[in-house]
């Protein structure tokens, strides 16, 4: 077995935005229009396919939820509807476009949507790594 | 699924997202108080905090806060489940 280096320019600790609950987090902004902008934190989620937010956030963002296109998301609690919109999400200094997911649902508990960066939008623009001991996410942007 | 989707790449941005961790650093002093509501934060000072997103959002004006940020405080009920 040969060995791999990686290199990662960006470190996001997340250590402060867990002590309530147990999870990878990462804060990011959300924009649609650049100028209507929230802050928000958002579960590294490398099991889902597609970032997903509540719609409470698409319609703060602007966003015309029912005109977004419709995707069915599975999940192991069940299916749940959402919408396909594209926007702007910044973390540190960086930022990207990307199609996400608003369920139909605002994320509020027992809801099952929450927030998450999955695999389109967010693991495909960085080289990811995750040292959950230190509470640290390793990011490399995709330039 | 596979990936159907252009990528756009990843860009650096003009002005880094503000640093929150003195709003964590009280969320965090004053979990109990907070458990079960959705908060607003602005540099280091709660805005608002409501069980209810829409209504904590309610009547608060976005450009009074540009660098507010929201998070849900799980009560220790919710904490305690195991999230797939």
């Amino acid at each position: 077995m040969s060995a791999q280096t990686l290199s990662f320019s960006a470190a996001v600790p997340y250590g402060h935005l867990t002590r309530a609950t147990r999870s990878i987090v990462a804060q990011v902004r959300l924009t649609a229009d650049l100028i209507v902008e929230w802050d928000i934190d958002a579960r590294v989620d490398s099991g889902s396919s597609f970032c997903v937010f509540g719609r409470q956030w698409a319609d703060l963002l602007g966003l015309d939820w029912q005109r977004g296109d419709q995707i069915m998301i599975s999940t192991a609690a069940g299916r749940f509807e959402a919408r396909l919109h594209e926007v702007v999400i910044k973390l540190l200094e960086f930022e990207w476009t990307a199609w996400v997911a608003f369920a139909e649902w605002d994320t509020v508990p027992p809801s099952p949507a929450r927030d998450v960066l999955g695999l389109n939008g967010f693991f495909d623009h960085f080289l990811v790594a995750i040292d959950d001991i230190r509470e640290t996410i390793y990011l490399e942007p995709r330039f | 699924m596979a990936r159907t989707m252009e990528i756009s790449p990843v860009r650096k941005s003009s002005r880094p997202l503000p640093d929150h961790r003195q709003d964590w650093e009280w969320i965090n002093e004053n979990l109990d108080e907070l458990r079960g509501k959705w908060v607003m934060m602005h540099e280091g000072v709660l805005v608002a905090s409501d069980p209810n997103i829409r209504q904590l959002l309610n009547g608060i004006s976005r450009d009074s806060y540009p660098d507010a940020m929201i998070t849900y405080v799980p009560t220790k009920e919710e904490a305690k489940r195991i999230v797939l």
